[in-house]
């Protein structure tokens, strides 16, 4: 690469993120509500976390699930930093801000490579274990330290004043996640990242070829802590309080399915994973209660349908072409204007304008997907059989629910019961993870990354083979 | 002078006397042997010149200084690369990856360089590309550049093995049964490769091998081993023929 195209390329894509979070800030934020806001935020947010945690699971392959320790090391280290020196110097503002991610990351970072030296000796369930307890033992330890608040949780202030301070702005936020993904994915587009792969593929035959295993492994750990150390400073100084629950053994394990959904090694999976995946539920969150006739009813139905459709999928050949094929394809095509219906449907109510954007692109996604693909009848078969088992769960529910009003044992026990919606939100997310690890252990995009030519190559364009992509 | 010393290796496995007192010397340029029944040691012999086991007493120099007690990777760095006699490839990752990886060890830029992809660093992955591509090439595995690892057949896994070891430029390459699951067809070929690996890059070889005739049409010097012990050494004519040898491993002359 010649030195002017360098800089352009560089200084360009610098310029183009700069311009992204200015508009950002100044255009696209104030026009959306609180809400919205903090949605995004947050979802940015446990997109770095995914994308910091994918560093050591997927591509350096040390499974640990003790994550949010580092987030938490991060928002309590800079908090503390906060309370005690905010307001006696001249420092304010988003550089003060900047300085407390440096302080997170730091924390952070030392405590990662706490963590990572037992990696050295702990292979796979053993490491994920000692990550487990690392998690709960951070935890344990700031509930009984008075000066970070115990159990009482602390308020991000300065010293001299009781109110908490919230410097955090959602360009920090959108810029700390750019910059994370950024690093990740410069790092495997050099010759620096095989390392990190060669570990995860197979460790001996590594340090066969020259790599530093040690090294590589204790670099991960430092890194995907140090990154998740600071988004946890931009999410204390976002709240203005922070308490032990907000970093439990649940956000771990929220950042680790966020991963595996993702596609454990693929950046762009879990970055995305971590998006959506926190948006999607909390979306929830607004929707009136759901009785228990209708969630059990649901179940049934579900299960029954699920039998069905599996026991027809079997007997049919839908992967040939032949009439079931194309009755499946047919099937298929409904489904697809179905989709775009529900795209327009969406569009025209009122929901939070997040949640309503999300699900339009997907339905369309989806749509426009099953009409463009190279294979578009077997691709369209497999979504009629989908559209089979909606179809079916869909007709089941109700008599289901009537089921089991009718039947005085179950009407006994689901008649008083009410669900909020908001809080079936781990249920659905559970029965999610249980979905994609069934129909593809990899994750959604695998070890893959998305990139405009992968996606051409799914629609049959021309497109160029990728040289060095892992 | 020669360029790998063994002398008087001997590594114990609780009661198990796996490599007993051996004691060989590779010289610089040389195709030299190593054969012998399974359970022999040969492969605990690799081990051991490795980094991976450590030598209970004895001592192995290579290239005027000891290694015994390094690291796997800094023994590699000093020039000891080998292939396994188990593939143990990267299988998610291309042959092409593959093969990077084994440059990866000469590279000269720092981490930093690499996230903010700052010349050097994107210019000295081009340069390890290339040169990956070029050894794919050598090897006739041009064509599976993008396929990962996992996915290619046999013969073509065994043949990338070498050209990942190869890539990082050793002194000393050690190949452990290179030529195991092949048919005939492909050993021949095997066989030309590896004398060309000689002949053009100048390769000093140690190899594990059972097929006899692979053995015997490459190596100019055969080390036997039996039961952890050195039974004979020496041309393979002298090999073919030592009674002891015949009737530790080859059974009848081949």
């Amino acid at each position: 690469m010649n030195a002017p195209k360098f800089w352009i390329t560089r200084l360009g894509s610098i310029a183009i993120v700069v311009l992204f979070l200015f508009l950002l800030q100044t255009k696209i934020a104030p026009a959306l509500g609180f809400l919205d806001n903090r949605l995004i935020q947050l979802g940015m947010l446990y997109a770095t976390l995914a994308v910091s945690l994918n560093l050591i699971n997927g591509i350096t392959g040390q499974f640990s699930i003790g994550h949010a320790a580092f987030y938490q090391i991060g928002a309590y280290s800079s908090a503390f930093v906060t309370i005690h020196y905010y307001n006696t110097g001249t420092i304010e503002g988003w550089v003060w801000v900047l300085l407390m991610i440096i302080v997170g990351a730091v924390a952070a970072g030392i405590a990662g490579f706490v963590v990572g030296l037992p990696s050295l000796r702990l292979r796979g369930d053993y490491l994920a274990v000692a990550t487990l307890g690392f998690g709960e033992i951070v935890r344990i330890i700031i509930q009984n330290q008075e000066k970070l608040g115990g159990s009482y949780g602390l308020t991000v202030r300065a010293a001299n004043s009781p109110e908490a301070i919230k410097l955090t702005q959602i360009w920090m936020i959108a810029g700390l996640a750019i910059l994370v993904i950024a690093i990740c994915r410069n790092l495997l587009k050099t010759a620096h990242g095989l390392p990190f792969l060669a570990v995860r593929e197979d460790e001996l035959a590594a340090s066969a070829m020259g790599v530093n295993t040690t090294r590589t492994k204790v670099t991960a750990f430092i890194l995907g802590a140090a990154f998740a150390g600071m988004a946890g400073a931009l999410f204390s100084h976002y709240e203005g309080f922070i308490t032990l629950k907000q970093f439990d053994m649940n956000q771990s394990f929220l950042i680790v399915a966020m991963v595996v959904i993702g596609g454990a090694g693929s950046i762009t999976g879990a970055a995305m994973a971590g998006f959506f995946l926190y948006l999607l539920p909390e979306s929830l969150r607004d929707l009136p209660d759901v009785s228990g006739f209708a969630v059990f009813g649901f179940v049934l139905a579900a299960v029954v349908a699920l039998t069905v459709a599996i026991q027809i999928r079997k007997r049919l050949s839908l992967t040939q072409a032949g009439g079931t094929q194309t009755a499946f394809a047919g099937m298929g095509l409904i489904g697809v204007l179905g989709a775009g219906y529900l795209a327009y449907w969406i569009w025209s109510v009122e929901v939070p304008a997040m949640t309503q954007v999300s699900l339009t692109i997907m339905c369309a996604g989806l749509a426009i997907a099953m009409i463009f693909t190279k294979r578009r009848i077997p691709n369209l078969a497999g979504f009629g059989w989908v559209v089979l088992c909606a179809g079916l769960v869909a007709a089941l529910t109700i008599p289901m629910i009537h089921l089991l009003q009718s039947v005085s044992f179950t009407h006994a026990i689901l008649a008083d019961i009410s669900y909020k919606a908001g809080n079936l939100r781990y249920p659905l997310f559970a029965a999610m993870l249980v979905i994609v690890m069934l129909t593809r252990p990899q994750g959604m995009l695998g070890h893959h990354e998305f990139s405009w030519d992968w996606l051409k190559r799914i629609f049959g364009l021309p497109h160029k083979r990728t040289e060095i992509a892992a | 002078m020669s360029l790998l010393t063994v002398s008087r290796a001997t590594i114990r496995f609780g009661g198990l006397v796996a490599v007993n007192d051996v004691s060989f010397e590779v010289p610089a340029g040389k195709l030299f042997g190593l054969i012998g029944p399974n359970g022999a040691g040969k492969t605990t012999c690799f081990n051991l010149i490795t980094g991976i086991y450590r030598p209970t007493s004895g001592d192995i120099v290579f290239d005027g200084s000891s290694i015994v007690g390094l690291k796997s990777h800094q023994i590699a760095a000093r020039g000891i690369c080998r292939t396994f006699q188990n593939i143990r490839l990267f299988g998610d990752l291309s042959a092409i990856e593959n093969v990077v990886l084994g440059g990866f060890l000469r590279h000269h830029s720092t981490m930093v360089e690499a996230v903010t992809l700052l010349p050097r660093a994107v210019r000295e992955t081009d340069g390890l590309v290339e040169y990956a591509m070029h050894l794919l090439e050598t090897f006739g595995l041009a064509d599976e550049a993008n396929t990962r690892s996992r996915d290619l057949d046999y013969g073509n896994q065994r043949r990338l093995e070498i050209a990942r070891a190869m890539a990082t430029k050793p002194k000393l390459l050690l190949l452990d049964e290179p030529a195991a699951g092949m048919n005939p067809f492909e050993k021949i070929g095997l066989m030309a490769q590896i004398r060309r690996l000689r002949d053009e890059f100048g390769q000093t070889i140690l190899l594990i091998e059972h097929d006899m005739k692979v053995v015997m049409g490459v190596c100019e010097s055969i080390f036997v081993l039996d039961h952890g012990a050195e039974i004979a050494h020496g041309l393979p004519e002298e090999i073919r023929n030592d009674p002891r040898v015949i009737e530790a491993y080859l059974g009848e002359p081949v």
